[in-house]
């Protein structure tokens, strides 16, 4: 039975359980439809965003084929919308740096454990205050590594396999993490000496704002073949790490910006939001930007893997074993802003086309059979790694044929905002954050004065509701829930 | 003049001013306000806003653009990475100049890394997102900030 829900600038039909339809009459210029995924409930919501704007914005973008997409956690941001995916004609079609983002490969790893949360419950305080103290955080933070102009070159070019050869890394972690850590063809020679300059003393640092490093139980599994597939089980202690390419990702981006705003003059390309800017794909200013930003990418694989292997040596030091035997091998590492190109078949056809596809704040999800996935998970699909919110759960989910089909390969990166930092400073003000969490058993450190107010649980869409609505789309499931029990923010 | 406007994951700030140089001048001081994290009774004590001014150090930087937006934009993100990357404290913006260039140029006036000034926030860039500079008896812009 269609619905639909009709609000002063916008208009959504629903075409699926979990899928609406933003008409290509909503807006002037529009080369195709909307498609907003998610459930009923959250439709008020994300009309009263304005981000159905945002949505139909990317529609008007050159060589954009089957729709302008927006995943659950959808919320609004400059140019394209947090949670949006757009896939463009490699021929007709453009790239664009808004469409990444500033945070460029923003990801997340899990790594296992044999640990159990039984086990470790009463070691958390020491765990987190040795992980605080280890892994950089904070606004500027810098780490340990400090590269050479030769070594930042060799990340640049070789991404999570450079800090393998470090001896930082097991180099069979780089089976489990998207593009094997690394995305080929990027060149180092065109990142500026300003964003080298950001790039060198970051490595192995998690920032601050919304990153976070967390010790974690799997609560609940969903899906036990899968989960097994994954190496996960109830009880079990796991660790997250949210974070990206750090300053090195946010000057390519601006200096891309900004050279993509006489490209787009240059190419006549006429956009709606100066924040859009672009190139054609195969100009020589696309070509550029996809190059800078795979270097950019590689830096943030190699980034979270130090910092992975910064965790290994807090557990091995704490419980006086090799990382190895306490069973602390990589379960998967996703990025969720990223520009890839990647085939598929659109509108029913069985003839596949090659696509670059923008995710800005969506999660690749593929399904099983895909070839690019490693042996262990090619039955399964891919693990997709969603961060929800310090207080509530995180989601380990798979990728799905369906997600391939409909939403270019795409699912959710997250819970999504629901208040702005300010209003969850001021509603926080009078209570003691930290204390409030530690009462429901989360020990929390954080360097910024203002972080945990600033990210608080409420500040955030119930991870669960995303979730289930990228389930019911059938865009990814759901395998295990996890539970944060010690959490490093920024 | 300056204030702040809410969103859920990022920050836009409206600008007004009476002149081009002016609005140029107040962007980079609402992100003074929003990054720098100044000394005690800073604001109401004249005695000391005047001893760190002379105790301070000038710094000038430039920006280039197509057009008034990208010269904005542009100057508001340099100011970003010197105080980001380069470690600069900036108290005081002290002069705004334009050349016939294009080219936009600030005087600011600041402490470096080592003082007690600190940056209490990060933020990645100002955005172009729906960037439009209002000039007439009042000049007006609305930047979004990506934090």
């Amino acid at each position: 039975m269609k619905k639909e829900t009709r609000m002063p600038e916008a208009k959504l039909e629903q075409i699926a359980p979990y899928r609406w339809r933003l008409s290509q009459d909503f807006q002037p210029g529009m080369n195709v439809p909307g498609e907003i995924i998610a459930s009923e409930s959250m439709i008020p919501h994300i009309l009263s965003d304005n981000t159905p704007k945002q949505v139909a914005n990317v529609a008007t973008l050159p060589g954009i084929v089957g729709a302008s997409l927006a995943m659950p956690d959808i919320h609004w941001g400059y140019g394209f919308p947090i949670g949006g995916v757009a896939a463009f004609d490699l021929d007709e079609g453009i790239i664009s740096p808004g469409g990444v983002g500033y945070d460029i490969n923003c990801g997340v790893s899990l790594l296992r454990s044999n640990l159990t949360s039984r086990e470790i419950r009463s070691d958390i305080p020491k765990l987190v205050d040795a992980l605080f103290n280890r892994v950089p955080c904070g606004v500027g933070s810098e780490g340990k590594i400090k590269l050479s102009g030769n070594d930042l070159t060799r990340v640049l070019e070789k991404g999570a396999r450079w800090v393998v050869e470090q001896g930082l890394a097991d180099k069979d972690d780089l089976e489990f993490i998207e593009e094997n850590g690394g995305m080929t063809d990027s060149d180092p020679s065109l990142v500026s000496d300003r964003a080298r300059e950001r790039a060198r003393k970051q490595l192995g640092t998690l920032g601050s704002g919304n990153h976070f490093l967390e010790i974690q139980v799997v609560e609940k599994i969903f899906q036990p073949e899968i989960a097994e597939a994954f190496g996960l089980y109830k009880g079990q202690v796991v660790v997250m790490i949210h974070s990206g390419s750090r300053g090195l990702g946010h000057q390519v981006c601006d200096e891309s910006l900004k050279v993509m705003q006489g490209a787009a003059r240059k190419y006549q390309l006429d956009l709606v939001d100066r924040q859009l800017a672009c190139a054609p794909f195969k100009s020589p200013e696309g070509q550029d930007y996809f190059s800078v930003m795979k270097c950019a990418a590689n830096y943030a694989w190699a980034n979270r893997l130090a910092m992975s292997g910064l965790v290994r040596q807090t557990f091995a030091e704490y419980y006086g074993k090799p990382w190895q035997s306490l069973g602390m091998s990589m379960v998967w590492d996703v990025c969720h802003n990223i520009a890839s190109v990647e085939e598929f078949a659109i509108d029913s056809s069985s003839h596949k086309r090659k696509l670059c596809v923008h995710r800005k704040g969506a999660t690749r999800a593929f399904g099983p059979g895909d070839s690019s996935l490693p042996e262990r998970y090619r039955n399964v699909g891919q693990p997709v790694l969603i961060p929800g919110d310090m207080g509530r759960a995180s989601y380990v989910l798979a990728g799905t044929e369906t997600a391939y089909k409909t939403t270019f390969g795409s699912t959710c990166h997250g819970a999504g905002r629901v208040m702005s930092r300010k209003a969850a400073v001021r509603a926080t003000q009078k209570g003691n954050i930290a204390r409030k969490l530690a009462e429901r058993g989360i020990i929390v450190r954080s360097r910024g004065k203002w972080t945990l107010n600033e990210e608080i649980p409420e500040a955030y869409k119930d991870v669960e509701d995303v979730v289930a609505a990228v389930h019911g789309a059938g865009i990814s499931q759901k395998v295990a829930r996890l539970k944060p029990m010690g959490t490093v923010k920024g | 003049m300056f204030h702040f406007v809410e969103h859920k994951a990022d920050l836009a700030v409206e600008l007004e001013a009476k002149d081009k140089a002016e609005l140029f001048k107040t962007a980079l001081e609402a992100l003074i306000e929003l990054i720098i994290e100044k000394p005690e009774d800073f604001e109401n004590t004249t005695d000391l806003s005047e001893n760190l001014r002379i105790s301070s150090h000038t710094i000038s930087i430039a920006a280039s653009g197509f057009d008034d937006e990208e010269r904005l934009i542009s100057l508001m993100n340099e100011f970003l990475y010197l105080c980001q990357v380069k470690g600069f404290r900036p108290l005081y913006i002290n002069n705004i100049k334009f050349d016939d260039k294009g080219n936009v140029m600030a005087d600011l006036s600041g402490f470096s890394v080592d003082s007690d000034i600190k940056l209490i926030r990060e933020i990645k860039a100002a955005t172009y997102h729906d960037v439009k500079i209002e000039s007439g008896e009042v000049w007006r812009v609305k930047v979004v900030l990506d934090v």
